[in-house]
């Protein structure tokens, strides 16, 4: 799965679904039989993986590959309207649509101006600009810009190159632990930063 | 890209090494099925000491790739080449009239082994 790419298995592509399926298959086979050479199961699975990497790379590459290998995203509503035709396309029906926009917490059908089928499976919904949720740029307030948190003593170990990314050093980090009243970074059991100097701590004690 | 490229050499040297494959267990049951049929040709003639000699033959050239048959072919395979190569010898020991049946059948044993690996459409589908 390393090789192939970091995909959860709901936003896996069809044809990665079905390699994934298969090497599953294809490996447990020897592994269940003891009279089949290993060699049975590890060729067809270096294949797969090979084909699957070259495959992806051709999907990079090319739109329409990728297109021909994945298929298109379809729309399901358009302005407001549901189309019959693409719902009957996909094989999704009305309640499953409703499902699908429900785990999104929409409730109201009538607020979502599109929504599009991804290749995955997964629904994607834009609302009305009425109906969307409201946003400090909606208000015209300045919001505070925010660093990326990274983790920096987990679980008692001092992660040092999430702290040189951050541009900080052990001495800052001594200095943090000290403005909370702790020794050591054993006494921590997670610590994030960002760039801004953001701390968040839990010590041991606190868990 | 590079991955990719990787990607695509190693499924060149896995195909290359396959075909290697194929080609050394063709000869290897090509040229026992050979000394099969020598043994054969001695049992018509009723010369059973050469027909002993060319089985030990055969039975030694197979245990003598025994790591990499086992590594290639699957058990049951295996044990009907040896049941049927042990058949042999039995029946030329005993000098019995089932020596040529013995023989056909380890023949055929061992042409069967050559044809699985070929790449054939009856073999893919």
């Amino acid at each position: 799965m390393r090789i192939m790419g970091k995909r959860q298995l709901g936003e896996m592509e069809p044809a990665e679904f079905v390699v994934a399926v298969l090497i599953s298959d294809l490996a447990a086979h020897p592994l269940q039989d003891i009279g089949t050479p290993l060699l049975y199961g590890l060729i067809p699975v270096m294949i797969l993986v090979l084909c699957q990497v070259l495959i992806s790379g051709g999907m990079m590459k090319s739109l329409k590959f990728r297109s021909l290998i994945c298929g298109k995203p379809s729309l399901i509503i358009e302005n407001g309207k549901i189309s019959a035709l693409e719902l009957q396309k996909n094989r999704v029906t009305l309640d499953e649509l409703s499902e699908q926009l429900r785990k999104k917490d929409i409730l109201d059908i009538s607020t979502v101006k599109y929504a599009v089928l991804e290749t995955d499976g997964s629904l994607s919904a834009i609302l009305y600009p009425a109906e969307s949720p409201l946003t400090p740029k909606h208000m015209n307030i300045q919001a505070d810009d925010v660093g990326y948190p990274v983790i920096v003593i987990n679980d008692g170990h001092i992660i040092e190159h999430n702290l040189k990314k951050l541009g900080f050093n052990l001495q800052w980090l001594e200095k943090q632990l000290g403005a909370r009243k702790l020794k050591h970074a054993d006494d921590v059991f997670l610590m994030t930063a960002d760039t801004s100097g953001k701390v968040y701590l839990a010590s041991r004690e606190d868990t | 890209m590079k991955k990719e490229f990787i990607a695509l050499l190693s499924l060149i040297l896995l195909i290359s090494v396959s075909m290697v494959n194929i080609h050394f267990l063709t000869k290897i049951t090509t040229d026992i099925a050979g000394l099969v049929e020598e043994t054969d040709k001695y049992i018509r003639t009723e010369n059973w000491e050469k027909a002993r000699e060319s089985a030990g033959k055969a039975q030694r050239k197979w245990d003598r790739h025994d790591a990499y048959i086992h590594m290639v072919l699957r058990q049951t395979e295996i044990e009907s080449v040896r049941s049927s190569l042990s058949e042999l010898s039995k029946a030329l020991i005993s000098e019995s009239d089932t020596a040529k049946g013995a023989a056909r059948a380890a023949i055929s044993q061992m042409k069967s082994v050559a044809s699985i690996e070929r790449i054939r459409l009856r073999n893919i589908f």
